[in-house]
């Protein structure tokens, strides 16, 4: 199958990562090979080209491996804290290094909340999903911020937490993922000491430690970035959780939550 | 006293909660440096924890390693052999307090 990009004029590292994610999962289940052309436009050929996406997909393009903006698509089915890591180093060199050592630990400790919620959100009690997580970061120098993104392809945050009787019929996606990041029970598994990854994630962007925290899973999206909470027409295979962290001061009573 | 730093001892990049979820999770903690000190029940010297020097740690790490150990081997007897210090987390002892003291089952 081939891919026609040259027409493209905006990409987001969101986007790549759900290309990425859908062509292999077509690729592993039906052995579907992809090939693909860049876009014309020099910004959008540029990630293209240095997120790594010319990897998974067949062309005649490699990324130069001395750029400094991107930090090409990691993926992988485990939890890896070496990964996070790396992640934090990327981040770490772009935005002010003098930032406190608690704020990297949060950092650290919200991308692993999210590779792990790869495993915790990947089941349904019937059907047993893809557990793979796809990671990019991109640096916006204009902006003075990291902008993360991480997906997966899981059975989604609403069609895996626990619902009340009446909420199986009504509510909204949007409103389930705003509850799960408020920490209300709804862990399917019955144990209350787990569910807390999420809740977790939403404390860290309250502490104003991460910025532009944005969910999309199944038809709910929750955008505190741009203050929209509503279910999407369309669904979302999966969960999408970006943020961002920029450089400034820290306030350093907001860590002690 | 019992030392162990979690960096120091285990990894400088902790992972997750299970062992089948990935490296350096929390049940590898809890079953390679934890349980060996809690086996013998006569047992009551003290465990210092030092939570510095690592990149991070999951909730379900910290839940898992030390509500865990508490599932195990009960709350009163970790509570009062734990001790955890952190001077880059300051209130991340308080917190893993709570994993221990709220590990029981529903």
């Amino acid at each position: 199958m081939s891919l026609q990009l040259e027409s493209v004029r905006i990409i987001t590292s969101d986007a790549i990562l759900y290309m990425l994610s859908l062509l292999d999962m077509f690729k592993n289940r039906q052995g579907v090979r992809f090939m693909g052309n860049a876009p014309v436009d020099e910004r959008c050929r540029h990630i293209f080209m240095e997120s790594g996406f010319y990897e998974y997909v067949d062309s005649k393009y490699s990324p130069s491996r001395n750029v400094k903006d991107i930090l090409a698509v990691r993926s992988e089915n485990r939890v890896v804290g070496r990964i996070a890591q790396e992640v934090v180093e990327f981040a770490h060199d772009k935005v002010s290094p003098q930032t406190a050592v608690l704020v990297w630990r949060k950092v650290y400790t919200t991308i692993l909340e999210c590779m792990g919620n790869t495993r915790e959100h990947a089941y349904t009690g019937r059907e047993k999903y893809q557990t793979k997580w796809w990671l990019m970061a991109l640096h916006d120098e204009s902006k003075k911020r990291v902008t993360f993104s991480i997906l997966d392809n899981g059975a989604g945050i609403p069609k895996t937490v626990k619902k009340k009787i009446m909420e199986r019929f009504w509510t909204d996606d949007s409103e389930l993922i705003l509850s799960a990041l408020r920490g209300e029970f709804r862990t399917r598994m019955n144990e209350l000491w787990r569910g807390k990854g999420l809740p977790k994630i939403f404390k860290t962007y309250e502490a104003g430690i991460i910025q532009n925290l944005a969910i999309i899973s199944n038809k709910g999206y929750v955008n505190y970035g741009s203050n929209q909470f509503r279910d999407l027409k369309q669904k979302f295979f999966g969960t999408l959780v970006s943020w961002t962290i920029s450089e400034g001061e820290y306030n350093a009573q907001n860590f002690n939550r | 006293m019992h030392k162990i730093s979690i960096a120091k001892d285990f990894s400088s990049t902790p992972g997750f909660r299970l062992i089948s979820e990935g490296p350096y999770s929390g049940e590898e903690f809890r079953k390679s440096k934890l349980d060996p000190l809690f086996k013998d029940l006569a047992d009551t010297t003290p465990i210092e924890i030092n939570l510095d020097g690592v990149a991070g740690y999951a909730t379900s790490f910290l839940e898992e390693a030390f509500g865990g150990l508490a599932r195990m081997y009960g709350v009163e007897v970790c509570m009062k052999r734990l001790k955890f210090r952190s001077d880059e987390e300051p209130l991340l002892p308080k917190e893993i307090e709570g994993y221990i003291r709220n590990s029981v089952k529903k």
